[in-house]
């Protein structure tokens, strides 16, 4: 008797042990004394020691070749140069070679990742450029080359309104990819349109320049032509003497050597302003003060950094660009490296939003997650860069008041939780 | 029985509960907390009624003074709740507590001691909201949470004598002791633009405290008592700074017991606590009368009692109403006892409606 018992009074015991504390407040009678206090309030004078500098990333760097014809703003001409094609080649299983004795045509594949959507009657116009092309190259430098008729006219809007997109009497065609609002422009030109210079090792430049049709657009011409990794793909379809009886065509493909853009008038001069963008790029660095009752007694809950543009971004409507608020790494001025992810998803590291050609509006940008890692790597300089992004793909260029401009200086919306009032009636 | 099933229980109700609270109420939420009521299985199960006649209860010093032999007994506590707000809101709680622990036995000399701590206040809740706020010209939704787990305790040092044949007297020092881990969470639903927030803390409290009781033998079948009780301010403390002080009350306690028969025991209390010294509080007066009957070896107990309580609010204090009843079993030749309580508790107040049921199981061992 007395042994059941126990047992039941510990299994009673035992089962018995659970928590279920949870009620909702009616409050405030039935609610714990202090509340979750949310302040949001505008710091204006975190920002200070903040500079813009210039040269990060060059034309030739860049990851587009910039396309541009805006009358009474900018012209921008996009520039490339093949690299020396092979003077002979194997045509059978052997190692037996034979020579390139001219060129029956040749293909150029270029990608278009952004363009003017609201232009109409889009036409890229192929120039031949002197080989000396080269980064040091100038807007005056190819002016000439440019001067002279082109080569090829493509005109890509005739193109995506032909059947197939395809011009079956020249061979140009255009693919077109609405999901990533991408375009790819296959031009084929004949030995008489691109000659082959066997002095030349069939080295090749050329230069595209951009137009609309102003009778049916807004006149602006603005195409971003993609380089370097996504650059130009250029293929010769080489006559080849075979053992000395025919010729027979093969497609021999040319890397490209260099590629970039020129513009002018060049970019502005840096001043006490906060530029971002242009070409070179140009940066901006902010350095935030770091109080106490922000960074050591609260909890952030959103921070978004408010910019007040003195000049707005030249361009068309397609050359809208990212302003890119990326923390640095450690604090060397206009060497600053920039920070990365710490992990996969770690997002702290930037923040990021769209600024549009024209518009003098004032630009935020949430850096919610930024502070709040600031708030925990007490060791991180609390400085950023503004930069633009794509980084030398854009002639547009924001400037923003600095701090020095009180006010319209560069200001911090900050919404926190102090310390909760824990044990206070 | 031997001793193991007994070490075993004990064990078991010891792993088994939380030292924690021992029976909360969401209408001290707002306030200090919830006042606990220092009593063993006995006392409980009678309403109250035998609290400064058993040695078990932490409030029964003079009680001690009739101790024979070692003593050591705890108890759980289990406890239902059903709340039910005046907007038609109801919630059904539970919570596992372990409210008192008490050891005693002789000294060397005429005097008894002893030892052990109870709940003083209980603080522990878990309280959920929903609310909205204005920021950057919208109003954001979002939820709070404010949990709190632990409780204000009673650390107590008691001796106990009698001077002469018919009076028994006993003091207790009391160091007021205890913390509570808190936790507030905000959870906004547009935790995308809106990082959700979190604090964990350890709220620590302390204070002092003394009190005196006696029991006057009036006759062989009567007996009266009388308890009184000082305590020193509590002291608040979060990160490690002081952030509160607060006035605690003068208790005082009275009962008679009545014997008249071998195996019927009645007796009757009254209690008064002025509470209203601390913010939000109110004077509580309380009575109890209780009865017990049977054989020593398998008593059965009965009580009823009613208190006006301590936190609520508004101007009118809450009241409870409590109906008890209990059993118990004495084993191991006497040497361990199980106890069993069962109470009903009906708890009305401004805005709120509680009904409890709390099953108490206590253990006593005297080696």
């Amino acid at each position: 008797m007395t042994r059941r018992a126990l047992t039941l009074a510990c299994l009673a015991v035992a089962a018995a042990c659970t928590e279920d504390l949870t009620t909702p407040g009616v409050c405030p009678e039935f609610c714990p004394p202090g509340t979750v206090a949310v302040v949001d309030t505008l710091l204006a004078d975190l920002v200070g020691r903040d500079s813009a500098f210039r040269g990060y990333v060059q034309p030739y760097e860049a990851a587009v070749m910039l396309a541009v014809d805006l009358p009474g703003v900018v012209d921008s001409r996009a520039a490339f140069r093949t690299g020396a094609l092979a003077s002979r080649i194997r045509l059978g299983n052997d190692t037996t070679t034979s020579a390139v004795v001219g060129v029956d045509s040749m293909r150029i594949i270029l990608t278009v990742p952004r363009r003017d959507t609201t232009a109409r009657g889009l036409a890229l116009a192929i120039h031949r450029l002197p080989l000396a092309l080269d980064s040091t190259s100038t807007f005056a430098d190819l002016a000439p080359g440019f001067a002279a008729a082109p080569i090829r006219v493509v005109r890509v809007d005739s193109l995506i309104a032909l059947p197939g997109r395809k011009d079956t009497l020249t061979g140009d065609s255009v693919t077109v990819d609405s999901a990533a609002g991408t375009l790819q422009v296959l031009i084929s030109l004949d030995s008489a349109e691109v000659g082959y210079a066997a002095a030349d090792s069939a080295r090749l430049a050329l230069g595209i320049r951009a137009s609309v049709d102003p009778a049916t657009g807004s006149g602006r011409a603005s195409v971003a032509i993609g380089a370097e990794d996504n650059g130009p793909v250029v293929t010769w379809f080489a006559k080849v003497d075979s053992l000395g009886f025919q010729t027979v065509r093969r497609g021999l493909g040319a890397g490209i050597a260099f590629d970039g853009y020129v513009y002018d008038p060049p970019a502005a001069a840096l001043d006490s302003n906060l530029a971002v963008g242009g070409a070179p790029s140009a940066r901006s660095l902010l350095r935030f003060a770091r109080p106490g009752t922000l960074f050591d007694s609260a909890q952030i809950v959103r921070a978004t950094l408010v910019l007040v543009p003195v000049a707005a971004a030249i361009g068309s409507p397609a050359d809208s660009f990212r302003v890119v608020a990326q923390r640095i790494a450690a604090d060397l001025g206009a060497k600053s490296p920039l920070a990365g992810p710490s992990f996969a998803g770690d997002g702290s590291y930037f923040g990021a939003t769209y600024v549009h050609p024209g518009s003098l509006d004032t630009v935020t940008v949430d850096i919610t997650d930024m502070l709040r890692r600031w708030q925990a790597d007490t060791s991180a300089p609390t400085a950023l860069f503004l930069r633009p992004d794509p980084e030398g793909g854009v002639l547009g260029e924001m400037r923003f008041a600095p701090s020095g401009a009180a006010a319209l200086r560069p200001a911090l919306l900050v919404t926190y939780v102090p310390l909760f009032p824990f044990g206070v009636p | 029985m031997s001793a193991r099933p007994a070490a075993l229980a004990l064990a078991a109700a010891l792993a088994a509960a939380v030292p924690a609270a021992g029976q909360d109420s969401q209408f001290g939420v707002h306030s200090l907390g919830t006042p606990a009521r220092q009593e063993g299985v006995r006392a409980r199960a009678t309403g109250g009624a035998f609290t400064l006649f058993d040695e078990m209860s932490p409030l029964a010093e003079a009680a001690l003074a009739d101790l024979d032999r070692g003593m050591f007994g705890a108890h759980t506590q289990i406890t239902r709740r059903a709340v039910a707000f005046a907007n038609g809101e109801s919630y059904d709680l539970t919570g596992t507590r372990f409210p008192v622990l008490v050891a005693g036995g002789r000294t060397p000399w005429r005097l008894r001691i002893a030892g052990g701590f109870a709940t003083y206040v209980d603080r522990g809740y878990l309280v959920t909201r929903r609310d909205s706020v204005l920021l950057r010209g919208r109003m954001e939704p979002y939820s709070d949470e404010h949990l709190s787990d632990g409780n204000i305790g009673d650390l107590r040092l008691a001796l106990a004598g009698r001077p002469a044949r018919g009076l028994a007297v006993g003091g207790a020092l009391h160091v007021i002791t205890g913390s509570t881990q808190e936790e507030v969470r905000r959870r906004w639903d547009d935790s995308v633009t809106y990082r959700n927030t979190f604090e964990l803390q350890d709220v620590e409290y302390h204070g002092f405290g003394g009190s005196l009781s006696a029991i006057l033998d009036v006759s062989r079948r009567v007996r009266v008592a009388g308890w009184a009780r000082l305590d020193t301010r509590l002291t608040t403390r979060a990160r490690g700074r002081t952030v509160d002080s607060t006035d605690l009350p003068a208790q005082l306690s009275a009962a008679v017991q009545w014997l008249p028969r071998s195996a019927l025991q009645v007796a009757a209390a009254v209690r008064w606590a002025g509470w209203s010294v601390a913010a939000g509080g109110h004077d509580s007066f309380g009575w109890s009368i209780g009865a017990e009957a049977g054989s020593a070896r398998l008593p059965v107990r009965l009580g009823v009692r009613r208190d006006v309580m301590a936190f609520g609010p508004g101007p009118e204090a809450p009241t409870e109403l409590g109906i008890t009843a209990g059993v118990a079993r004495r084993f191991s030749d006497d040497r361990a006892r199980l106890e069993l309580a069962i109470e009903r508790v009906i708890r009305s107040g401004p805005g709120l409606d509680e009904r409890l049921w709390t099953f108490d199981v206590g253990l006593v061992v005297r080696p």
